[in-house]
């Protein structure tokens, strides 16, 4: 358990993350406390508090004094609009770089990107459409990771 | 293989707190973790809150310690002395001599090797515990002349006990190697006497124990002149026989024992004092 | 004054200090901070003065130059902040002659803070009987009582001292836990000094590293962690980027190279080391710690 190469608190701090947009965590739910992650991982109890703290300056947690950490109520919007933004510079680059190094077509990959988007496209249109309007703009997920395939030097 | 999104930007996870000088922080640094209620924490600790006197602590606990050791010298020394009475009884017919009183030598120096073993043994305990060195210094200094007090006690009531055996089967009760005190003394000059000498021996030892954890075994045994001196010199002042020297006082006399309490006195106080000094300044060994 | 007045333990500054021994010196010209109410671990080889320094904070010894203030005060033979510092070190100071139940006794008549309800707890926990004598214990039995004896002081300032010693892993654990879970509920200022620092390394918030008597390190722990990388590729690539930083050890197998580099890497450097087809890894701090106290090792075969 938490083996990266980041910083402790930053992976509790995802792990919490990603627990909200799963939905293992639910919004109003109370989340673990600093000693039940101390003791429970043989950390630090501050550690846990500095993710907390993180969390709750972005939004995704807050306290009730005397109880404890709760999931916000918009935190699993929040961490979506979030993750959205950094969706290319995080997971798509990576890719690019990654086909590069192997020596794979650009066009394979987009191939590849429409076989399996196929079958999910009309939830994934429906949900883009929605973020699309709240984003102000017109772009869905396909033709936004060719754009950006494409707009790669290598 | 492709990186989850757990992959944070490298640089600007930054940690918060970095200090720039090397080997320094500043003392103000982040506050404390955020939901950990210290205040709640401390209440639920149970332990007492009621403010205690460590000089108080340290001194019953010792206190304990050396009366239990007065009661095994004694219940030892008394058969001992019941028997040696009886046996001279048999032999000799009569016994003229204040037995009880050969047990001074063994209440000098038992008590002085305990007190030795008492600084050795528990000066770095009290440290590590929490006192300070001035704390273990009265203790000890209180707890070894109460215990000098004691045994001075014990032996003058013996003593005055024998007085009374003897006269009634007849005996008399001449104290050999007489100090301060001959058989003639009330009780009171009795137990001044036997208190100087068993209080110095006492202090003596305490002092002989630290100058051995000051200096080493090897300087310490070439001290010992110094630290065992107390005892000497006070028995010398008292007119007891000490070796080769002249004795001081033939006789007791009021002014003497003005003068040999007085003397005794500054001797006992030189030594808590030279004791107390070595003690406060002496440090624990952390290399063994 | 009662030290019960604590709200999250003790900070310790120290300014200039230098201990000597006759010629040798134990610690040179030591300046640091310790924050209080955090676990700060006390890191460095043996003989490199760590013992001497908690020795100091505890008032065995005075230091032969500079300043040392606990909770803002000089702790030799302060009467309010001596019974606050519990030093426990794998010697242990307590008395061989007497029982288990009775040292105990011993350490809370001195300590507002002792907690003797969690002692006997503790007891349980290492299963040492409370009616035996240290003379008679175990290696591993004396540590306990020694980690027993310095978390039921509850002292603002507690400062272990290899307390692992003779311990198997299971009571190390136990340890480990047990410190974890009452400095969470009890918080005060623990400094903690270990050889294992890969068991002790997330209990940690802040470090303190020696080296022969100076201060190597003395920070945030995941600052510390932070400031080391190993870069792992083809050879060539690796040495292209790590040139110009700090390389504390090498590894050659055949055409790859891992390199441990001290030092953060800037914003882009993730990138480029990607695109240079590198991977980077963390380095665990242990062996951090040993690089930054050695000389640079380069290590490796060329042909297999």
């Amino acid at each position: 358990m938490f083996d990266g190469r980041d910083p402790l608190y930053l992976q509790i701090a995802d792990q919490i993350r990603e627990d909200v947009l799963r939905g293992t965590l639910r919004e109003e739910e109370q989340v673990m406390s600093t000693t039940g992650y101390a003791t429970t991982f043989r950390i630090n109890p501050a550690t846990a508090a500095k993710a907390f703290a993180e969390l709750v300056d972005e939004g995704v947690l807050y306290k009730r004094r005397g109880v404890g950490m709760f999931v916000a109520a918009d935190a699993r919007e929040h961490l979506l609009a979030r993750r959205r933004e950094r969706f290319f510079a995080e997971v798509v680059d990576p890719v690019v770089d990654e086909a590069a190094v192997l020596g794979v077509a650009v066009e394979d990959v987009v191939a590849r990107l429409r076989d399996r988007s196929a079958p999910r496209r009309t939830a994934e249109v429906t949900e883009s459409a929605a973020a699309a309007k709240t984003a102000g703009s017109a772009v869905t997920p396909e033709t936004a990771v060719i754009a950006e395939t494409e707009r790669s030097p290598r | 293989m492709i990186a989850a999104s757990s992959t944070a930007v490298p640089g600007a996870s930054g940690a918060p707190g970095a200090s720039g000088v090397p080997g320094s922080r500043s003392a103000t640094g982040a506050p404390a973790a955020p939901g950990v209620p210290a205040s709640a924490a401390r209440a639920a600790s149970g332990a007492p809150v009621a403010r205690r006197s460590p000089l108080a602590s340290t001194v019953r606990r010792l206190g304990a310690h050396q009366l239990r050791m007065l009661g095994w010298f004694w219940l030892i020394a008394v058969p001992c002395l019941v028997l040696a009475t009886v046996v001279v009884d048999r032999v000799l017919g009569s016994v003229d001599v204040a037995v009880s009183l050969y047990a001074r030598q063994a209440a000098i120096w038992f008590p002085f090797s305990q007190a030795i073993v008492l600084v050795v043994g528990t000066l770095r305990v009290a440290v590590a515990s929490g006192r300070t060195r001035r704390t273990f210094a009265r203790a000890t200094l209180v707890v070894c002349a109460l215990n000098g007090l004691a045994y001075a006690l014990v032996l003058t009531g013996m003593a005055l006990a024998e007085r009374a055996v003897h006269g009634s089967l007849g005996w008399e009760s001449v104290i050999t190697d007489a100090q301060l005190a001959t058989e003639a003394s009330p009780a009171w000059v009795l137990l001044l006497d036997l208190a100087i000498t068993f209080v110095t021996a006492n202090l003596a030892g305490l002092l002989v124990g630290i100058v051995y954890l000051r200096v080493g075994s090897g300087w310490a045994t070439l001290a010992l002149p110094l630290t065992v001196g107390p005892i000497i010199v006070v028995q010398y002042v008292s007119g007891g026989w000490v070796g080769p020297l002249p004795i001081g006082w033939a006789s007791s006399t009021a002014g003497q024992v003005t003068t040999t309490a007085a003397a005794a006195a500054l001797v006992i106080a030189l030594t808590a004092a030279a004791y107390a000094a070595l003690v406060r300044t002496a440090p624990i060994r952390t290399t063994s | 004054m009662s030290a019960t007045t604590t709200d999250v333990g003790w900070g310790v500054q120290l300014r200039a200090v230098t201990q000597r021994y006759g010629p040798l010196r134990a610690l040179d010209d030591v300046t640091l901070d310790v924050r209080p109410g955090t676990i700060t671990g006390l890191l460095g080889r043996n003989g490199s003065g760590k013992t001497t320094l908690a020795a100091l904070l505890a008032a065995f010894r005075r230091p032969t130059s500079g300043a040392v203030l606990v909770d803002g005060e000089d702790p030799w033979e302060s009467e309010r902040v001596a019974p606050g510092v519990c030093f426990v070190r794998e010697s242990g100071d307590v008395l061989d002659d007497w029982c288990l139940t009775d040292n105990l006794a011993v350490a809370a008549d001195a300590r507002p803070t002792f907690d003797p309800a969690f002692a006997a707890e503790l007891l349980d926990r290492f299963a040492l009987a409370g009616d035996r004598r240290p003379g008679r214990l175990s290696r591993g039995q004396r540590s306990a009582f020694g980690i027993v004896l310095g978390l039921a002081s509850r002292a603002p300032l507690t400062i272990l001292d290899e307390v692992h010693l003779g311990l198997d892993a299971p009571s190390r654990y136990t340890f480990y836990d047990a410190l974890v879970s009452d400095y969470a509920a009890h918080p005060r200022t623990v400094v903690l000094s270990s050889h294992l620092i890969d068991e002790v390394d997330r209990l940690l918030e802040d470090v303190v590293l020696l080296d022969a008597g100076r201060v190597l390190v003395a920070d945030d722990a995941e600052v510390l962690r932070g400031s080391g990388v190993t870069v792992t590729g083809p050879s060539a690539a690796v040495e292209a980027f790590v040139a110009g930083r700090r390389v504390l050890a090498t590894q050659r197998l055949g055409g790859t190279t891992r390199a441990t580099v001290h030092g953060r890497l800037g914003a882009g450097d993730d990138a480029t080391a990607r695109a240079a087809g590198l991977e980077l890894g963390p380095v665990p701090l242990q062996d951090l710690i040993v690089h930054l106290t050695g000389r640079p090792v380069v290590t490796g075969e060329e042909n297999r």
